[in-house]
């Protein structure tokens, strides 16, 4: 538990939903939502999960903090194996790591007020009620940047980016160390994006957060993290600081993806790779998952054997035939 | 640094405020609804008729055993609106004294049956795994036996009576609730707010009583006000074939029985019950329909 | 007017009424669009985007809404005074519309087959009638399916699905999010419109198939002489996709240009602050500039300049008055006071 050990490490993580079908709704077989995720997030920084839709970005964010039960995997959350706790002591922990949701208003119990809302892990984790409760919700939403007379108003009569400060403070109130973002700005417009990007970056500052950041906005990203994994059908295809994978991205499918960034700046914006074909449901059985899609000239194993994921340089991993180790 | 945020509308709430601009927005919405108010209107009419029958029915006598045998069947005149029926009761009579048992029979029925059913519905729709098969199964017992003959098997089986007759009919009622309350919660188990509240480390009940149900509430009890009115018919029913309200109880059910043997010659004796009947029942589904709009305060318009 | 002016909005006025009051949606948006244009309009939620879209359409549901001043010219001729029936053959004829989402606007009970034929027949319906009028007689409708189904295939085509004669047959969720909207775009194209509405048709999807779909409509724009009118909120898009851009603040149209040009050289605040409101390459950390404030309740709009007050460069006259349109450059417009000869 020593300081320079990371904050979340996850290995080996597998989330396998069962396909099913046919007679009797039987298992026909599994869609590998995560298969065989690795990744590690150092305190205080913040780690981007970029990838497209259905590449299993929630599902491996939820496993973490197990709101769904992994398949497989070890992971230590500050040197503690969160898979061999009880759902009891699952249930205190959750005080220590907290998550954001894609849609705010989804994630806000229209019956409740927001001061209720707020006041929820308050009496969960800590019993208070009351003044006392009160007292501290006030100070989430001034932390947050809503006011007191939003105390009792509903969910449905804030704007967007109000919800999701709403969001936020109920995070907050439990001081976590970790936070997973789920796409926390992926349905707010681009001047209230900014607001949030903002105030999560203030509050990591201030809170000293650990963040694991999902998105599928790589220019939010670029903006937000430290580290980014690329995610593509259930595997992580490149792991980097940011500077380096947009810089000099190594796999062809990270290169696609930042080439289609619809940039405004007309000197940022590169030569676009536009991709064949599109994520289907089902990997294939063997060889490497984006292989029916890659753009670059493909080598005979990428049809046949899985790439693992290598370290081609210091902190720079890829996993394609393109890039053996060294 | 704080950055600053605004509100949409700039205004000093209270809970209580808030609450009574819900109330309000919702009474708009179903004021919008002219039919909803139409129902809700004769439901008022019925409920005070209920509350004043004692005092404005010119034969109150005839609603607890008075018989006139030298008045029978009477058609409708000055005298007796709506006629009168075999032993010379005055039906006009008759008929808005059993007001207050209609409603109080739709009351019990619809209470039991909902507190019956939310529950078991609710428990299987939450755990589901083998809880929830078991409840279903026993639900689907119940919904395979057509509703009627086994309200009628039940109610035998207790004895006649009007008490009996409500319990018989919700014990056969409640699956409808289960089956409604069990959907709702399935599809609401999923919604991000109840994740969300497991990931802030809520136990079972919390979430099934705090989140979810106060989220169920509004179909239920849509489906209590429209079940209201066939819960009345379903007792009438049973009182038509005489395992209800005994006479000399004013039961519109029974009345139309009595009345059935002197159709369509002396239509009056069974039309004017059947008419109460079929007043109750709809201005509840009218009412219903409009209760829809006015409980979902997310529902603006 | 020039010559080729394919759709002019003039000063349209949009109200809805609802319980909290009249909202006035659309306080004098002016639009215009030359033949061959691909223009793009952008805006944060809420600004009147698709009503204004809808509005070309005549598709607003009145009531609650009514359009209370302007014109929308189409051709020259003004589209808001069309009886319903003159309408219905004019979005036969003249328009193609495709919508955010892909999923509730075909219906999972029908084959694409199915719904395509429809669109298919429906279109040569109305144009047919007059021309079967003219030449005496009705071709046998399993000519017209036969036709029918041609084109059908034609158009998948046309839209990049692969394997069109099978694929046809398939139901709506056998399809991709991408192949979806391309179903709808190839649905909207039916009728050989003059002017192509495509309201946010990628927001959606996949950054990977987003640029699949933009880079389809731009070959269709240079196949079929399209005009598009392409709604989104994102700025990226825009760049990559049209040659001129209208932005929209709270019911009106703040400012005009080519693209390249609106990027190069902003001049509305408004604008100014959504383009630094992106993360770009090198914005500090928690340093994104955003637009303080939030939108106006359009109940209750500001009056004046709807976007005073939340501009850093607000002057008097912005509270007063509404500006009228500046031009700055060639194409370059703009409504805001601080560019006004006399202030
Ligand atoms: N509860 C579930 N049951 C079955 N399949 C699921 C379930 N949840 C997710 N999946 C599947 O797992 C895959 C990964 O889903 P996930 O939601 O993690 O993707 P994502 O990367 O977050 O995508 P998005 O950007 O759309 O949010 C998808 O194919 C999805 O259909
Ligand atoms: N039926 C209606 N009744 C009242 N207000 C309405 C109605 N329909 C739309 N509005 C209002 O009209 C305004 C403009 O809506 P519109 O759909 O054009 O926005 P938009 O720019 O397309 O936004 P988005 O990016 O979210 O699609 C919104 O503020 C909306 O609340
Ligand atoms: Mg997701
Ligand atoms: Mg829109």
């Amino acid at each position: 538990m020593t300081n320079g050990s990371p904050l979340l490490e996850v290995r080996h993580l597998k989330k396998y939903f069962p396909i099913r079908g046919g007679f009797l709704n039987r298992r026909v077989g599994d869609l590998k939502a995560v298969d065989d995720v690795s990744f590690s997030v150092p305190r205080g920084k913040t780690l981007g999960l970029v990838g497209e839709s259905g590449s299993g970005k929630t599902t491996a964010g939820k496993c973490v903090i197990r709101l769904i039960e992994p398949t497989a995997g070890e992971i230590y959350f500050d040197g503690v194996d969160l898979m061999t706790l009880s759902d009891r002591e699952m249930r205190r922990r959750r005080l220590d790591m907290q998550m954001i949701y894609q849609s705010p208003a989804a994630s806000l119990n229209g019956r409740m007020t927001i001061g209720q809302i707020i006041a929820e892990p308050l009496w969960i984790h800590e019993r208070l009620r009351g003044r006392q409760a009160k007292e501290r919700v006030m100070e989430l939403l001034h932390v947050v940047g809503l006011k007191d007379e939003h105390y009792y108003r509903y969910p449905h009569e804030f704007s967007g980016g109000q919800q999701q400060r709403v969001g936020i403070a109920r995070a907050l109130a439990v001081n976590p160390r970790l936070l997973v973002l789920d796409e926390p700005t992926s349905a707010l417009d681009v001047s209230v994006q900014a607001q949030v990007l903002n105030l999560l970056q203030r509050l990591q500052d201030e809170f000293e957060l650990t963040f694991l950041f999902i998105s599928h906005d790589l220019g939010v990203v670029r903006h937000m993290c430290d580290d980014v994994a690329l995610m593509y059908m259930g595997v992580i295809v490149e792991v980097a600081d940011f500077e380096t994978i947009f810089e000099e991205p190594k796999h062809p499918y990270t290169q696609a993806l930042i080439s289609a960034i619809p940039e405004i700046d007309p000197a940022a914006s590169r030569e676009e790779i536009v991709l064949q074909g599109e994520l289907s449901a089902r990997q294939p059985v063997q060889g490497c998952p984006f292989a029916p899609r890659c753009p670059a000239n493909k080598l005979d194993i990428c049809e046949t054997i899985r790439p693992e994921l290598v370290e081609i340089q210091e902190g720079h991993q890829v996993a394609c035939h393109l890039y053996p180790a060294p | 640094m704080v950055e600053q945020s605004e509100s949409p509308v700039q205004s000093q709430y209270t809970l209580a405020s808030a609450r009574w601009e819900n109330f309000r927005r919702g009474v708009y919405r179903f004021r919008r609804n002219m039919l909803s108010m139409v129902g809700l209107g004769i439901l008022v009419v019925i409920i005070i008729v209920a509350v004043i029958a004692p005092i404005i029915v010119p034969y109150p006598g005839d609603a607890t055993g008075d018989v006139h045998p030298l008045d029978r069947l009477q058609a409708p005149s000055s005298e007796h609106y709506f006629g009168t029926d075999k032993v010379g009761r005055d039906i006009f009579s008759r008929v808005l004294m059993g007001t207050g048992l209609a409603l109080q029979v739709g009351t019990v029925i619809i209470l039991l049956a909902a507190g019956i059913g939310v529950t078991i519905g609710g428990v299987g729709g939450y755990f589901g795994g083998w809880i929830d098969d078991i409840l279903m199964r026993f639900t689907d017992i119940f919904l395979t036996v057509p509703a009627l003959i086994l309200a009628i098997a039940i109610t035998a089986a207790l004895g006649r009576g009007i008490i009996n007759t409500m319990i018989g009919i919700a014990l056969v009622w409640w699956p409808g609730f289960a089956r409604l309350t069990r959907s709702l919660v399935l599809s609401l188990r999923e919604e991000p707010f109840v994740e969300a509240a497991r990931g802030l480390g809520a136990n079972h009940a919390r979430i099934l009583f705090r989140h979810i149900l106060p989220n169920a509430v509004s179909p239920i009890i849509v489906k209590m006000s429209t079940d209201f009115g066939f819960a009345v018919l379903t007792a009438a029913a049973l009182g038509f074939i005489g395992l209800g309200a005994q006479p000399p109880t004013p039961e519109w059910g029974a009345m139309i029985n009595d009345g059935r043997a002197y159709f369509p010659d002396e239509w009056w004796v069974a039309t004017f019950p059947g008419m109460a009947i079929f007043l109750l029942v709809f201005s509840l589904n009218l009412l219903g329909d409009g209760l829809r709009d006015v409980l979902d305060p997310r529902a603006r318009r | 007017m020039p010559e080729d002016t394919l759709l002019d909005i003039q000063d349209l006025h949009l109200q809805f009424k609802t319980f909290d009051g009249t909202a006035k949606v659309l306080a004098g948006v002016n639009l215009s669009m030359r033949r061959g244009d691909v223009l793009g309009l952008v805006g944060e939620t809420g600004c009147g985007k698709t009503m204004t879209a809808l509005s070309v359409a005549r598709l607003i549901p009145m009531p609650p809404g009514e359009i209370t001043r302007g014109r929308v010219l189409f051709n020259g001729e003004d589209v808001l005074l069309k009886s319903d029936d003159e309408m219905q053959q004019f979005r036969a004829r003249h328009l193609g519309m495709i919508f955010q989402d892909p999923v509730t606007n075909l219906n999972p009970l029908f084959s694409i087959r199915e719904q395509l034929m429809d669109a298919v027949l429906y279109r040569q319906e109305i144009n047919g009638r007059a021309a079967a009028r003219w030449r005496g007689f009705m071709p046998s409708v399993r000519q017209k399916r036969r036709e029918a189904f041609a084109r059908v295939v034609d158009l998948m085509r046309l839209v990049g699905i692969p394997e069109a004669e099978r694929r046809i047959h398939e139901y709506p969720h056998q399809f991709s999010g991408g192949m979806r909207q391309r179903v709808l775009i190839a649905m909207a194209l039916a009728g050989d419109p003059d002017l192509l509405i495509a309201d946010e048709p990628t927001t959606a999807l996949d950054v990977t198939i987003q640029a699949q779909i933009l880079r389809l409509i731009r070959q269709l724009v240079d196949q079929l002489h399209l005009t598009v009118l392409l709604i989104t909120h994102n700025l990226g898009v825009v760049a990559r996709t049209c040659e001129r851009v209208a932005v929209m603040y709270a019911g009106r149209v703040v400012e005009e240009a080519p693209v390249a040009e609106l990027f190069r050289n902003p001049q509305h605040p408004y604008t100014q602050g959504l383009i630094k409101a992106l993360p770009g390459k090198h914005t500090a950390r928690g340093e994104l500039q955003n637009i303080p404030g939030t939108i106006p309740n359009l109940n209750d709009p500001p009056p004046g300049c709807r976007f005073h007050p939340r501009c850093a460069q607000v002057m008097d006259v912005c509270r007063r008055e509404v500006p009228g349109m500046v031009t700055i450059g060639p194409d370059h417009h703009v409504y805001c006071h601080l560019h006004s000869e006399t202030p």
